[in-house]
């Protein structure tokens, strides 16, 4: 039916994560830069923290991504919240060995310092929050071995609540701090992906004055402000169905914006 | 799917909310305002009725009183200020009366119609508002001392100005220092009142006939008056004996029409 240029601009905002969709954030290149660097690098664990939605998992997708042609690297989205089922899984992947019994910490230890691997393989554990304290204490001995290399990510907030944790205390532990982005990257950010979508008249929609009232609204966070934008091109496609002479296509209307705003809550009213 | 028409509702209310505060600021202070001119009013004619009473009550106790303020004056040297405050609150014609009094004595030429005015000078912060209260009185009890034509008019002035004019009356009528009689003049020139300016700029003149400055601003407030030709007759007069150029000036503009 209708495919309007809000319909196909509205989909540039669902909360997808996509290495594809990944969009070359200046602070951000900087970020990928040292991760790429100390992930070659052995022993480093790396950490990569930050608020929900600043980028956390599309960062590792793009690097799982990058790597994956010429690394052993492997992703986990979704933890393994289960210790034997973990083991199992890494096993299977890192070394290629099928278990079906049970296999435990010891066992896996014993596995992979016996393992004649001449490349360190790279696993991503995205959300390591869920993981509990003690298999991150786990993850850190294995990390020891210097058979495995781990980069976790965190929905944390607070460094220093991070650094109170016993199994973050040890050097071995390198942090990245993503962060929301500022007014000006989140112009960027806007108006890169909706002209990767071919969306140049929506792009344009999006002045500094405008791009400004959404930054007020979502603080820079990537996940807000695709909420945020979806429903906002769910509004105008709306309204360019029922009541075209209502909208200006010049421009982003503040006061849909602040509509979007009160619909994913970003506003109370 | 979305619901646009409750959206745009909770969006107006959102609206509403957002500028409830400035609404509320701005309601407030139009009340406290609007408070405050009404009470201002209410005050400034309550007054004013209270003073024309007195004034009728006490048609010839003015000028006894006056008589008694006047003797005194010299007499008292540290005076009580709130004693002579309430005094002149009572008193409300004696500065005039006593300024009269020095013409009639002094330059009988210069009085051959007297306009006695007195200015009750409010302690009010915001100086809006000049109302003027003319009360006749009859002029018998003054005859004998003053060559009235007329009924002797009597206007008062209420204003709100300044403290400072205020204070520095009283310390002039503490030491009749010409000085300050010229800078009282000048401020009611400043404000408008030439009546006051004239008074003031004529006792100056009578204190010290030597004072460039105060023989201007009476001429000035001649013409503000719309005595032009009195102006002229005064500076005149003033130039042949002192050779004064600002006067001269002030003269030729006078008579040019520059200055009105
Ligand atoms: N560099 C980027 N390029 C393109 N999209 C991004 C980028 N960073 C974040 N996003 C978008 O922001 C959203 C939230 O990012 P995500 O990585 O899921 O955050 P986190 O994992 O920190 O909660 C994602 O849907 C993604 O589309
Ligand atoms: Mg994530």
């Amino acid at each position: 039916m209708k495919s309007d240029i809000f319909d196909i601009s509205k989909d540039v905002f669902l909360d997808t994560v996509n290495a594809k969709d990944y969009i070359e954030l200046d602070r951000v290149s900087i970020f990928y830069q040292s991760l790429t660097d100390s992930v070659l690098k052995p022993l480093k664990m790396v950490l990569l923290y930050g608020k929900p939605g600043t980028g956390k998992s599309m960062f590792l997708t793009k690097l799982h991504n990058d790597l994956s042609a010429t690394k052993k690297i492997h992703l986990y989205k979704t933890p393994i919240l289960d210790e034997n089922e973990f083991y199992k899984t890494l096993a299977q992947d890192l070394l290629s060995i099928a278990y079906d019994g049970e296999l435990n910490f010891t066992q896996f230890m014993k596995i992979l310092n016996n393992s004649l691997s001449d490349e360190i393989p790279i696993v991503l554990l995205d959300e390591a929050q869920l993981y509990s304290n003690s298999l991150m204490e786990k993850i850190r001995l294995l990390s020891d071995t210097r058979k495995v290399k781990f980069v976790i990510t965190l929905h944390k907030t607070d460094k220093e609540d991070l650094i109170a944790k016993e199994h973050f205390q040890t050097r071995i532990w390198e942090t990245i701090e993503l962060k929301n982005s500022s007014s000006s990257e989140l112009k960027f950010y806007i108006q890169k992906k909706l002209l990767k979508a071919n969306c140049f008249d929506a792009a344009s929609m999006f002045q500094d004055d405008k791009v400004n009232l959404i930054y007020k609204l979502t603080k820079g966070n990537y996940r807000d402000t695709n909420k945020l934008l979806y429903t906002l091109f769910q509004i105008y496609s709306w309204y360019e169905e029922y009541t075209p002479g209502k909208i200006n296509k010049n421009k982003i209307s503040n006061k849909i914006i602040e509509m979007s705003a009160i619909h994913v809550g970003l506003l109370n009213a | 799917m979305l619901n646009i028409n409750e959206l745009e509702k909770r969006w107006f209310v959102y609206k509403i909310k957002s500028y409830t505060p400035y609404l509320i600021i701005t309601i407030l202070i139009l009340l406290t305002s609007s408070l405050l001119l009404f009470l201002f009013y209410n005050d400034n004619s309550l007054k004013n009725k209270v003073s024309i009473e007195k004034k009728e009550v006490k048609k010839f106790e003015t000028h006894e009183t006056y008589v008694k303020i006047a003797d005194k004056v010299p007499t008292t040297a540290p005076v009580d200020i709130p004693k002579i405050k309430n005094d002149i609150q009572k008193v409300v014609l004696q500065p005039s009366l006593n300024f009269i009094d020095n013409v009639v004595i002094n330059k009988p030429e210069t009085s051959k119609k007297k306009i006695i005015k007195e200015k009750i000078i409010e302690v009010k912060p915001e100086p809006i508002i000049e109302k003027i209260i003319e009360v006749k009185i009859n002029p018998e009890p003054i005859i004998e001392k003053i060559p009235v034509e007329e009924n002797v008019s009597l206007q008062i002035n209420k204003q709100n100005t300044s403290n400072d004019i205020n204070l520095v009356i009283k310390r002039f009528k503490t030491n009749n220092n010409p000085a300050l009689s010229l800078f009282i003049a000048k401020k009611y020139y400043e404000i408008g009142n030439f009546n006051q300016a004239y008074n003031y700029a004529l006792i100056t003149n009578q204190l010290n006939k030597d004072i460039e400055e105060s023989w201007i601003i009476f001429s000035k407030s001649l013409v503000k008056l719309n005595k032009k030709d009195k102006a002229v007759e005064v500076l005149k007069q003033y130039v042949e004996y002192s050779n004064s150029s600002r006067a001269e000036i002030l003269l030729s503009n006078i008579i040019s029409g520059k200055f009105k």
